[in-house]
């Protein structure tokens, strides 16, 4: 058997376990050895991170090591159904599952177990793939507040919210991911770690099972170490379900064989590109260049200014107000971590004031959707860098991970400035994160793909065919993890 | 308190104006003020506690500085919310 088999592709691994090279137990217990020898910290998650974890990644919340087991026997006991089948896979802590906790990266929560499961893990479980782990994340989707350590460097933080989750695929903890997005939670992390991530449009997979932050926001979607990995997965999961209104009637069919990209004009948001340090952004204009050498015509493109960080502050402070308010009326929610009660308590302010403001915020987010949607009619693809720089220093304030320079990081200055980032979100647009090289300390860079709702595969045809021209996506952090 | 529908939407309006003129003439929102909007909202809760109460007026004042920016928007006056109900 190869000794990194934990690093392997989808379909490598599913190879392996068709021809019977390999079964799901075999794999599943080498992924619980290697996540409980190099990411389990001595004390129970989600905690006070001030304590040491050691040198381990925090990366898993909770480790489901008899449920993994019984699942994979499951696997190897039945006919096979798809290239999921077997494969141990981890969701990101909000994500309801049967018998095994579910924090929202609370220690609100700690001891929260739902009988249900959320419909993503029904359709994975239904595809044969295996529940593993319950991935760190920030409290409540909370930005760059997790647990979970960077890979790559660990005074270096993973982003936000889907942590855990990014980190964890590309330490080869699990075999695939899934995250959550409201403004970034999926792209960001992965660009951080150097996972591959694919936000779906608004509406392709189901939320039911899943802790709200935005009705009209959040999106699911897959993590995995290759684009083809993200394809594999949003077939399995993606389709219609009545429990969640906004879900489309529209399967996703994926196409393995990349389409070739020939001639297709790709809009390079310029200025994004140019928030990047000298020589980051040498490794963004080499990531170009293989997309130009693919046959796409790139052409430059400027962004108005628009309101959109006045419109998710509006948008998610309403709607997570809502969706916490029992939290809110027994007080459970004070318990909540330090560094997070200014978040906390601007969702009550929100709750407090005018719903016509509301309502507003959705009528100008009428008009940049229509904006945008315009935009992805001439360009079937815009890329940017998902984010300037690598990934920022991590320090230990009020016992809690924080970023040492806010503006660095998602929530900061420059978010606000990656523009089709931020339309893609309002509008519900998919968006993918491919790594596309590493900066000077040796911190992944990727870029982001954006094409207009319903396009995952031209994202992912493009993707594939980025990442078999360039092997940025098979780099390994080294180990031991360095600090 | 038990307030009649009629004695809560005066309540909240009033509460909302007060705060609307205090942050718009670049006031600090007065915690009476915040108090009274959560009283007339069912009751103070965890923000009966003094940290809390500061944190929620604080919240208050920066939201207001974002609606008032997103107010600035100039929107076409066909501009329908995202939130149309449809069957499809």
């Amino acid at each position: 058997m190869q000794s990194d088999i934990h690093y392997a592709s989808i379909a490598e691994l599913s190879r392996l376990l068709e021809s019977r090279q390999l079964s799901s137990v075999e794999l599943t217990e080498l992924y619980l050895n290697r996540v409980e020898r190099l990411d389990q910290p001595d004390f129970d998650l989600p905690a006070d991170p001030a304590r040491s974890s050691g040198a381990k990644l925090a990366t898993v919340i909770t480790l489901a090591r008899e449920h993994a087991l019984e699942a994979a026997r499951r696997a190897d006991s039945s006919e096979r159904r798809g290239p999921l089948h077997g494969l141990p896979y981890g969701v990101k802590d909000l994500l309801d599952t049967r018998g095994v906790r579910t924090t929202w990266g609370s220690r609100i929560f700690a001891d929260n177990v739902p009988d249900r499961n959320a419909a993503v893990v029904e359709k994975l479980e239904a595809a044969g793939a295996v529940l593993m782990a319950k991935m760190s994340m920030g409290e409540f989707a909370g930005g760059n507040t997790s647990n979970a350590l960077n890979p790559w460097k660990r005074d270096r933080t993973t982003f936000g919210s889907s942590s855990g989750t990014a980190a964890g695929t590309v330490a080869g903890f699990i075999a695939f991911g899934i995250g959550s997005e409201t403004g970034g939670s999926i792209v960001y992390p992965c660009s951080a770690v150097g996972a591959t991530g694919l936000r779906p449009t608004f509406g392709r997979i189901s939320r039911y099972g899943a802790m709200v932050l935005s009705w009209s926001l959040d999106k699911l979607g897959p993590v995995g170490r290759t684009a083809e990995d993200c394809g594999l997965v949003l077939e399995a999961i993606a389709g219609y379900d009545s429990r969640d209104n906004a879900t489309a009637r529209r399967e996703f069919s994926f196409q393995r064989e990349p389409a070739s990209p020939r001639g297709a004009k790709v809009g390079v948001e310029r200025a994004a590109f140019e928030l990047a340090a000298p020589a980051d952004r040498r490794v963004f204009e080499e990531a170009l260049d293989v997309v130009r050498d693919a046959g796409c015509e790139l052409e430059d493109i400027t962004l108005p200014e628009r309101p959109y960080g006045p419109i998710f502050s509006e948008l998610v402070g309403c709607e997570s107000g809502s969706f916490f308010e029992p939290y809110f009326d027994n007080g459970r929610i004070a318990g909540c971590f330090p560094y997070n009660r200014a978040r906390v308590a601007s969702w009550m302010a929100a709750r407090l004031q005018p719903t016509s403001d509301y309502l507003f915020a959705q009528r100008v987010r009428s008009e940049l959707i229509r904006e945008a949607d315009e935009l992805l009619s001439r360009y079937p693809i815009v890329v940017a860098p998902t984010w300037p720089s690598g990934a920022a220093r991590r320090e230990v304030v009020d016992g809690w991970p924080v970023p040492a320079d806010p503006e660095l990081e998602p929530g900061g200055t420059t978010h606000t400035r990656l523009k089709i980032h931020n339309a893609a979100n309002v509008a519900g647009l998919p968006g993918l994160s491919i790594p596309c090289g590493f900066d000077e300390e040796g911190l992944p860079l990727s870029i982001q793909l954006v094409a207009g709702a319903w396009e995952e595969q031209v994202l992912l045809d493009l993707a594939m065919i980025f990442q078999r021209e360039t092997d940025w996506h098979q780099r390994r952090p080294p180990e031991p993890f360095r600090a | 308190m038990t307030l009649s529908r009629r004695e809560f939407t005066a309540l909240v309006g009033a509460s909302t104006l007060r705060l609307t003129a205090q942050n718009s003439e670049g006031e600090r929102i007065s915690t009476q003020s915040v108090r009274a909007m959560l009283d007339a909202q069912g009751g103070r809760g965890m923000f009966a506690d003094s940290e809390w109460l500061e944190l929620l007026r604080h919240a208050i004042e920066l939201n207001a500085q974002t609606r008032a920016s997103l107010r600035r928007y100039s929107l076409s006056a066909d501009a329908e919310p995202t939130i149309t109900f449809a069957r499809y």
